[in-house]
């Protein structure tokens, strides 16, 4: 039988280095004593200690990397990791829902990749596999899962427009990245360069702000731009991360290639897919963007995963994609509507709407001198309440559940985003009809479909007809069978 | 059908941290308990505690500890005085994990974890070689379901 053991890539030694942080402090206690003390000679006398706790250390980073295995075979791709606690895991390659080459650019002029596989099993918040391989080791692992466990053809391949990545990027970014970043730039560069280029920095960007706030005030606009600026940052590194984009689709499974400076691969065999979802925020609603993402276990672990199939295409371009690329997966018709009760949509919004109404208003009344201050915020915060009711008049008019080719399509509005949902009837685990006892006077029902999922998964629908769903699902009505 | 017993050094291990861990009742007696009475009667529960657990409970439940692989179900049954049998089916096992505490390592027995969707099983007190031919069974077997 064919099998291949491939040691971990030496970074794995450099890694376990990082115990220098925690170990290192004890020199640096002993230096410190030594300083208050003002006697050198006893820290001198004690360096052997200090230099035993650095080769210690190194001696074993050295030998944990050694015990580092990948082991692949016909049947199983297996993990050994631990020097005192060694475990060896072994996954057969049927189980396995997500396989994925990671080459993160810090680590490519070394050659080093990472490899992750997952499985519905194990912890839902850390791959069940994630090991550091030399970049060719790690490949000719790739191509002999192709070749044994994936070899069918491609049949078709997409590749996304810039200016679609870009869209994408425009439209879904997390600030978060973007602000961070800036945050840690400004506050560091006074470290690095010197506190005369941090307080230039900071004063620029104070001059900058001033001069362009127009009748808002600087402080207030600071901040406008500071998020602006920081949201820049983050589509830039989205774009980076979805450059060279491509999708193949072969019959038994769907490899995403993804990645400028830092490449990824990743392949998820078609049966382990839990269900695709097409997202609408406020933007891409007016807009009219569309973008698929999957769901399966494994993609979502890491920051750096890609959860995109079709980036951001306007709404009969994205049709004509998704029908090209996955057509098995093409959006039906509703057939099962919820009731269209006003209460339950636009009930969150107007109490949102109230409570800022609230806080302008009191707030102007009983601190006039802010109340320029007060204007801004209440501005700010009316636009994302604005853009909460059109999610929902918008989810209002949409919201349903279809079915066709073996695909059920739920459509429904969750916070600030319109989600049309696409899941293969064979990945449903349970249907869940619940009833108020209002909802039982008026025949409706709330309705959970559970799906496949390390943890759990429920998508809801609300006030659906109890009888149309239940013949819509082709369940079994306890109260006839009682009766 | 595989049938399979622990092997009796797990049986040695537990009985081994019985006695270590047995340290810490032991100082709280004699840090706290201070009057002869009380000391007495503190050590003498404790010991015939400890005399029930070495003698009596921990052999109970190896005794009752037994594994079986047969080519649908991983079994698994266990319990000293209420009897616990976990039964696993072969197609809903994702993988296996074979892990060794360096405790283990002295006594030589290692731990075969099996992994399903929201559960986990540990058939302890395996031999290496022992747990390496029962995870490549359970391997085989799921390429087998899979197939079927």
């Amino acid at each position: 039988m064919f099998e291949k053991k491939i040691k971990s890539h030496p970074y794995v030694a450099v890694k376990q280095m990082r115990w220098i942080f925690v170990f290192g402090v004890i020199p640096l206690i002993r230096g410190l004593i030594a300083t208050f003390k003002g006697d050198f000679s006893v820290w001198t006398q004690g360096l052997w200690l200090d230099l035993s706790i650095l080769i210690l250390i190194t001696i074993y980073a050295v030998i944990y990397r050694h015990f580092n295995l990948c082991i692949y075979n016909n049947y199983s791709i297996e993990e050994e990791v631990g020097l005192f606690f060694h475990y060896k895991k072994s996954i057969p390659w049927q189980t396995i829902t997500l396989i994925k080459l990671y080459q993160p650019f810090y680590l490519r002029p070394f050659g080093a990749s990472y490899i992750r596989v997952d499985t519905i099993g194990g912890n839902y918040r850390k791959s069940d596999i994630n090991i550091c391989l030399p970049t060719n080791d790690a490949l000719q692992l790739i191509e002999f899962y192709r070749k044994n466990h994936d070899d069918s053809n491609v049949e078709m391949v997409y590749h996304p427009k810039l200016s679609s990545i870009i869209a994408l990027a425009s439209i879904s970014t997390n600030n978060m990245i973007g602000v961070i970043y800036l945050a840690t730039f400004i506050s560091q560069s006074g470290k690095i360069l010197g506190n005369e280029f941090s307080d230039m920095l900071v004063g620029s960007f104070e001059n900058f702000a001033r001069t362009i706030s127009v009748h808002v005030p600087p402080a207030a606009a600071a901040i406008a731009y500071f998020i602006l600026i920081a949201w820049l940052i983050g589509v830039g590194f989205t774009v980076v991360r979805y450059g060279d984009y491509k999708v193949a689709r072969k019959e038994d499974s769907i490899v995403v290639d993804t990645g400028i400076f830092s490449k990824q691969t990743q392949i998820i065999p078609q049966d382990q897919i839990n269900y695709f979802y097409i997202p609408q925020n406020v933007l891409a609603y007016i807009f009219g963007f569309r973008s698929l993402y999957v769901s399966v276990v494994g993609v979502g672990k890491e920051r750096m995963d890609t959860k995109c199939i079709i980036p951001s295409l306007r709404k009969s371009e994205f049709d004509k994609e998704l029908e090209k690329l996955l057509p098995s997966y093409t959006p039906s018709e509703n057939y099962l509507y919820p009731r269209k009760g006003m209460f339950r949509y636009f009930l969150e919004p107007t109490i949102y709407l109230v409570l800022c109404l609230t806080f302008v208003f009191a707030g102007s009344y009983f601190f006039p001198h802010w109340q320029d201050f007060i204007l801004f915020v209440g501005t700010m915060v009316f636009i994302p309440i604005v853009g909460l009711f059109v999610i929902r008049v918008a989810g209002r008019k949409q919201s349903g559940v279809g079915y066709a080719n073996g695909v059920y399509t739920l459509r429904h509005s969750d916070r600030f985003t319109l989600q049309t949902i696409l899941i293969p009837e064979d990945q449903i685990v349970q249907i869940t009809l619940k009833q108020s006892w209002w909802q039982q006077y008026r025949g409706n029902a709330t309705l959970k479909i559970h799906t496949v999922s390390e943890g759990r998964k429920i998508h809801k629908a609300y006030n659906v007809e109890h009888k149309k769903a239940l013949e819509f699902f082709s369940l079994t009505n306890p109260d006839i069978i009682i009766a | 059908m595989t049938i399979v017993r622990p092997n009796r050094k797990v049986l040695t291990m537990w009985r081994i941290l019985l006695v270590v861990v047995s340290f810490l009742p032991i100082l709280a007696i004699s840090l706290f308990l201070t009057s002869s009475t009380l000391y007495k009667v503190g050590v003498g529960i404790w010991g015939v505690l400890f005399i029930l657990l070495f003698a009596w409970y921990l052999p109970k439940l190896y005794n009752s500890m037994v594994y079986i692989i047969d080519e649908n179900n991983v079994v698994f049954r266990r319990g000293a005085f209420i009897t616990k049998v976990v039964n696993m089916p072969i197609n809903n096992i994702q993988y296996t994990t074979i892990s060794i505490s360096p405790f283990a390592r002295i006594m030589g027995v290692v731990t075969l974890i099996v992994v399903a969707p929201g559960a986990r099983l540990s058939l302890a007190g395996l031999s290496m070689k022992e747990a390496r031919r029962i995870s490549k069974d359970i391997t085989t077997l799921i390429e087998v379901c899979g197939d079927v």
